[in-house]
């Protein structure tokens, strides 16, 4: 419909405003980490708050947080490739179902399912408590949905008749899978272990609430919180831990790059 | 027709000669075997991680408890409906406790939707200036939650941004505190983020030749959108609601870490039935309700989604 002038300009000051609360966040913890107390204009910059990351435990928390998002993202490959495999290329009764119950994990909340399995692990295996194992298995949990569907839809995009070629040549179906269809589906792959990675590595709930003994870097910053408040070390710590992730997922993709040749290009 | 169906097919008119238990799971084997192995991995993690916990919450929701050791209330298998009733009982926390969360839900999704509908009509219709970079801005959100809570933290500071514009404004004389109260929670819950989106798909359905007509009779535009545009997108509309009313419910980390354990927030009020009082019936029970709460949403979205393309 035909919208007079001013209401067109009204409406796009509008939607950049949007864009630039969105965008805020980025900028306000950069600005947060160079200076000395939260105040806005900003002034007294300093770099103080970097330096005082590195005498804490700061990096051993960042290495527990790179180890859940590793034993989590391994953990959630090796069960999803083949539940998504078999979802998307066989046929079986109660299949529309168990698309459905993938989605579970998502449609419950986060917060009642994590404090479910902290009860039970409380109730019946109180040795376990708090154990490194526990909280991967049950951070893992909340990506399922993401993980199987990207899988899925990288699966759903290839063509079937390069796996049928290789199998009416003498293929048995595993080396099939591993020669023909994962180097197929590769980016799918590795994107939806991107995704993993990310979730579980800067996961605060299920680690917090399952009480983990090493601490991931999202609880200890946590923890300073309680301790001193919202102080500028924090946003350092926060922007490290993010540089840290995105720097480790860039890396990924930049070594798999061959993989992705003629998808994004 | 594919061949499973065929088969099936086959089998049923056989099966007037009853086939032997053994011979019947050989061809069970031999059809679904491989798809069972696949989806095993699958099913064994999200029953024993996901499904056990869950349905053992169901379970102690209806068990009475007991002192252990002087320490924490302990469920015992004896079937009693306390916990519903005090959960209920509008002398206990409980129930206002739900109140707030489901009214909170309801009041944020419902102001963020109808501030994100000029908007989303305006990036489903037009090519705004500066397009690429309000649609990249909606995607944000992937650094993470713990993120943009730091950074609402920071920008919601007694002397941070937000402060200094209200005062700039001349809307307020001193500064708010926004951190340690609620009110943090709502204004981010109410922002349009993902409901733009949300609404952006459900108003591109809508065909302009509609609103074309409505113009053509005489309509201006505003009329046009609410009495045209609004009505043809009321269902994606309503399910974008319900969808937000139904994540909205289960808010944790946010009012956790912006005001802190002791607010009134149902998730909250779980955990610290666990962590502090070791009330583990009472929390199963609270468990139980706010995933109905928020399953019941979900349902009411996928009502509004079902009966496809064709009303």
């Amino acid at each position: 419909m035909r919208l007079p002038r001013y209401i067109m300009v009204i409406l796009n000051i509008y939607a950049l405003m949007l864009a630039g609360i969105m965008i805020w966040p980025v900028i306000q913890m950069m600005l947060t980490s160079v200076t000395s107390d939260v105040v806005f204009p900003p002034r007294n910059f300093s770099l103080a708050a970097f330096e005082r990351v590195l005498w804490d435990g700061f990096f051993k928390s960042m290495g527990v947080s790179l180890q859940l998002g590793l034993w989590s993202t391994l953990l959630l490959i090796a069960i999803c490739l083949p539940a998504a495999y078999a979802l998307e290329r066989k046929r079986f009764p109660g299949r529309s179902l168990l698309g459905a119950v993938i989605f579970v994990p998502n449609i419950f909340p986060s917060i009642t399912y994590v404090i479910a399995i902290g009860v039970y692990v409380a109730i019946y295996f109180i040795g376990l408590r708090g154990e490194f194992p526990i909280i991967v298995v049950a951070t893992a949990m909340g990506a399922i949905p993401l993980v199987v569907r990207t899988i899925q839809g990288s699966l759903a995009t290839t063509d079937e008749v390069y796996e049928e070629a290789a199998l009416v040549m003498g293929a048995n179906p595993l080396r099939t899978f591993f020669k023909i269809t994962l180097p197929l589906i590769a980016p799918g792959v590795i994107t939806a272990a991107t995704i993993a990675f990310t979730f579980s590595a800067t996961n605060f709930l299920a680690p917090w609430i399952l009480g983990a003994k090493e601490p991931p870097v999202a609880v200890y910053i946590y923890r300073d919180v309680e301790r001193l408040g919202f102080t500028p070390q924090l946003a350092v710590q926060v922007l490290v831990m993010e540089f840290i992730i995105l720097g480790i997922i860039q890396a990924l993709y930049l070594i798999f790059r061959k993989q992705f040749r003629g998808v994004f290009a | 027709m594919g061949i499973t169906e065929h088969v099936d097919r086959v089998d049923r008119r056989l099966s007037a000669h009853p086939v032997p238990l053994k011979e019947r799971f050989q061809i069970w084997r031999q059809r679904y075997g491989e798809t069972a192995l696949l989806l095993s991995p699958l099913l064994l993690y999200m029953g024993l991680v996901f499904a056990v916990p869950i349905l053992f919450q169901i379970a102690f929701g209806f068990y009475s408890r007991e002192l252990y050791r002087g320490v924490l209330w302990r469920p015992v298998p004896d079937f009693t409906l306390e916990n519903f009733a005090r959960a209920f009982n509008p002398e206990e926390v409980y129930i206002d406790s739900l109140v707030w969360t489901v009214g909170v839900a309801f009041f944020t999704s419902a102001l963020s939707i109808s501030l994100s509908l000029p908007v989303a009509y305006f990036l489903a219709r037009y090519n705004p200036f500066g397009k690429s970079l309000i649609e990249l801005s909606f995607l944000l959100p992937v650094f993470g939650e713990i993120f943009t809570l730091f950074a609402l933290a920071y920008a919601f500071a007694p002397q941070g941004p937000v402060n200094w514009l209200l005062m700039g404004l001349g809307l307020i004389q001193e500064p708010v505190r926004f951190i340690g109260s609620p009110l943090v929670v709502i204004i981010w819950m109410s922002v349009p983020t993902l409901s733009v989106l949300l609404i952006r798909s459900a108003l591109v359905g809508v065909d302009v030749i509609y609103e074309e007509a409505a113009q053509t009779m005489g309509a201006n535009a505003f009329q046009t959108f609410r009495k045209v545009t609004i009505p043809l997108a009321k269902r994606g509309i309503m399910g974008a609601l319900l969808l937000s009313v139904s994540s909205g419910v289960g808010i944790f980390t946010l009012p956790l870490v912006l005001v802190g354990p002791y607010n009134n927030w149902l998730g909250n009020k779980i955990h610290r039935e666990v962590t502090p009082f070791f009330n583990y019936p009472m929390a199963s029970a609270l468990g139980v309700i706010l995933t109905a709460v928020s399953v019941i949403f979900l349902y009411l979205y996928l009502r509004t989604q079902e009966g496809g393309e064709d009303r």
